[in-house]
């Protein structure tokens, strides 16, 4: 288990990751350069 | 999720990507991401490695427990339903960020309860700004947003 590193600021270059989505396949962060993105992240799914 | 849904043409209009990422399993996603009608990427996080990346942990307990929370948990349990499935981490931290096409964060927010979530107005002023800003004007902060490090 990595620790959690201090919290991501306005200006920072946001952290890549590389995930399994939903319906199959992995998605990186890298995969919606060039477009602006907005990331939701939920503490749990509902 | 609602509160972002409901801006969905305005993220539509600049050009924005919404992608969810939740602490369960893809396979545990997928029902949930059908009935509410998630459109863009779903991603599971099971080993929460994006999430401790952007600085995203466990809150504590007198966090969770909000009066809010609590009054909305009374009103699922009244209905017969339980607030939370089991196994799954009530402390988990959320949070929201805007990143713009050259990969930098332009609005960050990590919620500090368990209800905690910025305004969609928000994040729509943050994403336009991000779409609006040229490649090689992308570094640096800009004015939208609030900082983490909460």
């Amino acid at each position: 288990m990595n620790p959690v590193v201090p919290a991501i600021r306005k200006g920072d270059p946001a952290p890549d990751f590389m995930l399994e989505a939903v319906g199959g396949g992995r998605v990186s962060l890298q995969d919606f350069r060039s477009r602006p993105v907005l990331l939701i992240f939920l503490r749990h799914r509902g | 999720m609602a509160r972002v849904r409901a801006r969905q043409p305005e993220l539509d209009a600049a050009g924005a990507s919404l992608v969810v990422l939740s602490p369960e399993p893809p396979e545990d996603l997928a029902a949930v991401a059908r009935q509410e009608g998630w459109t863009g990427p779903v991603l599971g996080d099971p080993d929460r490695q994006a999430f401790r990346a952007y600085g995203l942990g466990r809150l504590p307990w007198h966090r969770v427990f909000t009066p809010k929370t609590l009054f909305m948990y009374l009103g699922f349990m009244l209905r017969g339903r339980w607030p939370q499935p089991p196994g799954q981490d009530v402390r988990q931290q959320g949070g929201d960020f805007v990143v713009d096409g050259d990969g930098i964060v332009r609005f960050a927010f990590s919620g500090r309860s368990s209800d905690d979530r910025p305004p969609a107005a928000d994040l729509v002023r943050a994403l336009r700004g991000a779409a609006a800003r040229p490649p090689a004007a992308a570094a640096g902060p800009g004015p939208d947003g609030r900082a983490g490090g909460r």
